[in-house]
């Protein structure tokens, strides 16, 4: 029944209109005010899986593999000695958005996970509220990994995002919890390459996965000859060029300032160029043999040059498409109000006698991976040749977002981008995935690099448990020649290296 | 209406014979799941924390619960449209030995679909109908021995019966694995 409002109750409604707008604009989410953070440049990383800087003509690679790569760096700054923090994707990208190395962040298992006292220090979490964040990761590793800051990420695309079959269940089914979405379903109830945690429905996915391989093998027959890419580790197909299209729609759709972290996955395995680029690289050129690493899986000379030859036909064919994302980024005025970087988690290993990434081989094939930055309107290009890591991007991106650089991250700003080189920096790479991730390092290789030299420790390997490794990078490029332990700096650095271990040991020991 | 609506519902078996038949495929599904989680655990515990393990758990035991309620309706769904002499009459003891054969066929092409056998687009589409036709004809082979053997028929009705313990702590557990999940998506 409607009663009538009383004088008293009318006045008491009106005295609380004027707070209603306030109440509401605390209850709305924070949103980027576009003229408050107008001054700050976008920030694009982008990043190639498993690219190597030594199979880039960039880099003086005897094949042409990065024409478009070559013209944009005219306009950059080229990173000649930049190396990443671990050789495979989980470490290095964990080390990538933690700013620390993969010893205090232990996720060294390809399914590990950033341990959770390190997890609050993060690149996404400096630059929220100052940034519109979006990521988009073809890797579900690393795509994990993003998925441990979606509350501070304002648009995340799944790895399925712009693929032609397949489908990942975890960010559809569980977007609010997509690691253990990931680990639960995508990773043991639905895993192919095991028996599957699912009995039954598994089976049918199973199915499912095959027929939608068949189909898209059929339909891309004439252009990928050896199928269409396939995001590793999953049944997810997709065609390059939709990917580097999706990104170009999504990059043009995102407010003034972003930082956006695109991740695609070429080149990583299986190699698959376009029938364009297949066999572009028949030019009979052979790389010199080099001898046999014991720890190596001893993949013979002849089958690491047809691997390696399919590889720099698949890093032309990204070349290709680079090229036509840089260009709708320089058509678009993009290239003027944003600082673009074009790096990779880890490279390739095509020599003694060992091929790819899963390896316990730390040479420069498989850590010394490509950077290149260009800032707002840059025009000429600087080479730089100090000694850089990947976990520099963390404490480089917050200075050029005019954010301080937290006292936590391990690296330095970037020479060039407002730090110094220092000719006595010292860096590290660790390789662990055999060790366990909260117990002290007794499986693992770690190198630590200074000056010209890179000393390398080789721990709990059958047949080579405590072993150490010298080489001269300026002098022997190919790491040939094995100085330890005559050379004068032999100890001086295996002191280095051997203290700092000892340090990340402690919290691990009982 | 009334006339058609029993109709229907005299064409599912019995409430009282359908869960000694979950029972049966809980205990088969929710074993394998189990048994595969905690294989894995040692493995995850190199580089997750226990926490992390409980939480991968839940989301297991709840799917379990999920594949066995799909299994259960797929025999319910067999069970309406076979003639009910095959299926529907007997379906406790008929139910439960068509979860057994489901379970030992899943079992048998674990790892094999695209890690060894790489199907032809026809093979993969055949593949379902053919495994409903032996399942279909296994059953009724079930069916006819059962009746030929009673003694194997009451022991199979003992051991469906046997499985309800399983169910009272499977599906309990599927339950709880639900509510984390649930709560961990929502809030």
């Amino acid at each position: 029944m409607k009663t009538a409002l009383s004088r008293r109750e009318f006045l008491k409604i009106g005295a609380t209109l004027p707070w209603l707008p306030l109440i509401e604009g605390l209850s709305r989410p924070q949103t980027i005010n576009p003229s408050q953070g107008a001054e700050r440049p976008n920030l694009i990383m982008i990043l190639f899986d498993a690219l190597a800087a030594q199979n880039l003509s960039l880099y003086a690679y005897p094949r042409n593999t990065c024409p478009n790569l070559e013209r944009f760096a005219q306009r950059a700054s080229v990173y000649h000695n930049h190396h990443s923090a671990a050789n495979f994707t989980t470490p290095s990208t964990a080390s990538l958005f933690s700013g620390v190395y993969p010893w205090k962040h232990r996720a060294f298992d390809l399914d590990g996970l950033i341990t959770p006292q390190v997890r609050p220090n993060n690149l996404y979490s400096l630059l929220d509220g100052a940034y519109y964040q979006a990521a988009f990761s073809q890797n579900i590793l690393a795509d994990m990994l993003v998925s441990l800051y979606n509350q501070h990420l304002d648009l995340h695309l799944g790895p399925d995002a712009f693929s032609l079959a397949g489908t990942t269940f975890y960010n559809h089914l569980f977007p609010n919890d997509a690691v253990y979405g990931l680990k639960s379903y995508d990773q043991f109830l639905f895993k192919r390459e095991e028996a599957h945690g699912s009995l039954l429905l598994s089976i049918f996915n199973d199915l499912n996965t095959l027929l939608s391989e068949q189909l898209a093998e059929r339909r891309l027959a004439d252009v990928h000859p050896y199928g269409p890419p396939r995001l590793a580790n999953t049944d997810l197909y997709f065609l390059f060029r939709e990917a580097t299209q999706g990104v170009m729609n999504m990059l043009g759709s995102l407010p003034a300032p972003f930082f956006a972290y695109i991740h695609f996955m070429p080149p990583h395995e299986p190699y698959t160029p376009t029938r364009e680029f297949l066999d572009s690289f028949n030019d009979g050129w052979k790389p010199p043999e080099l001898k046999k690493h014991r720890l190596s899986a001893g993949v013979t000379q002849s089958r690491l040059n047809e691997r390696r030859q399919t590889y720099d036909e698949f890093i032309a064919n990204l070349d290709a498409e680079l090229g036509k994302l840089l260009d709708h980024l320089e058509k678009n005025g993009l290239l003027e109000n944003s600082y673009v970087m074009i790096t990779s988690d880890h490279g390739e290993l095509f020599e003694k006698g060992e091929h790819g990434h899963s390896t316990p081989l730390l040479f420069e094939p498989v850590i010394h991976i490509p950077l290149i930055i260009a800032a707002p309107g840059q025009t000429q290009r600087q080479d730089i040749h100090a000694l850089t890591s990947n976990i520099d991007l963390l404490p480089t991106l917050a200075h050029i977002a005019g954010l301080p650089v937290p006292n936590w991250a391990e690296g330095k700003i970037l020479p060039g981008l407002g730090g110094e080189a220092d000719p006595e920096r010292e860096i590290f790479v660790v390789e662990a995935k055999k060790n366990a991730a909260y117990a002290p390092l007794s499986k693992a290789t770690v190198a630590l690099i200074k000056g010209p030299y890179k000393l390398v420790r080789y721990m709990g390997y059958k047949h080579y448990r405590d072993a150490y490794e010298l080489y001269d990078l300026e002098k022997d490029a190919q790491e040939i020649v094995d100085l330890y332990p005559e050379h004068p700096t032999a100890s001086e650095l295996q002191g280095i290296l051997d203290a700092k271990l000892a340090q990340a040991d402690r919290p691990y020991i009982n | 209406m009334e006339n058609i609506k029993k109709r229907f519902l005299s064409k599912f078996p019995s409430k009282q014979e359908i869960p000694p038949v979950f029972s049966s495929i809980s205990f088969i599904f929710f074993s394998w799941s189990l048994y595969r989680m905690f294989w894995q655990v040692p493995s995850w515990l190199y580089y997750l924390n226990v926490w992390d393990v409980l939480i991968l758990a839940a989301y297991v035991v709840s799917f379990a619960l999920f594949e066995s309620l799909v299994v259960l309706i797929f025999l319910l769904f067999l069970a309406f449209i076979l003639p009910a002499r095959w299926f529907k009459d007997k379906f406790a003891i008929q139910g439960s030995t068509a979860a057994v054969l489901i379970g030992i066929g899943a079992v048998a092409l674990q790892r094999k679909i695209g890690v060894i056998y790489k199907l032809e687009i026809w093979q993969i589409l055949a593949f379902p109908v053919l495994a409903l036709i032996l399942l279909t004809v296994l059953t009724v082979a079930a069916a006819y021995i059962f009746k030929r053997f009673p003694i194997l028929a009451r022991l199979a009705a003992n051991l469906a019966d046997r499985m309800t313990v399983f169910a009272y702590i499977y599906v309990p557990l599927g339950l709880l694995g639900l509510a984390v999940v649930i709560w961990r998506n929502i809030f």
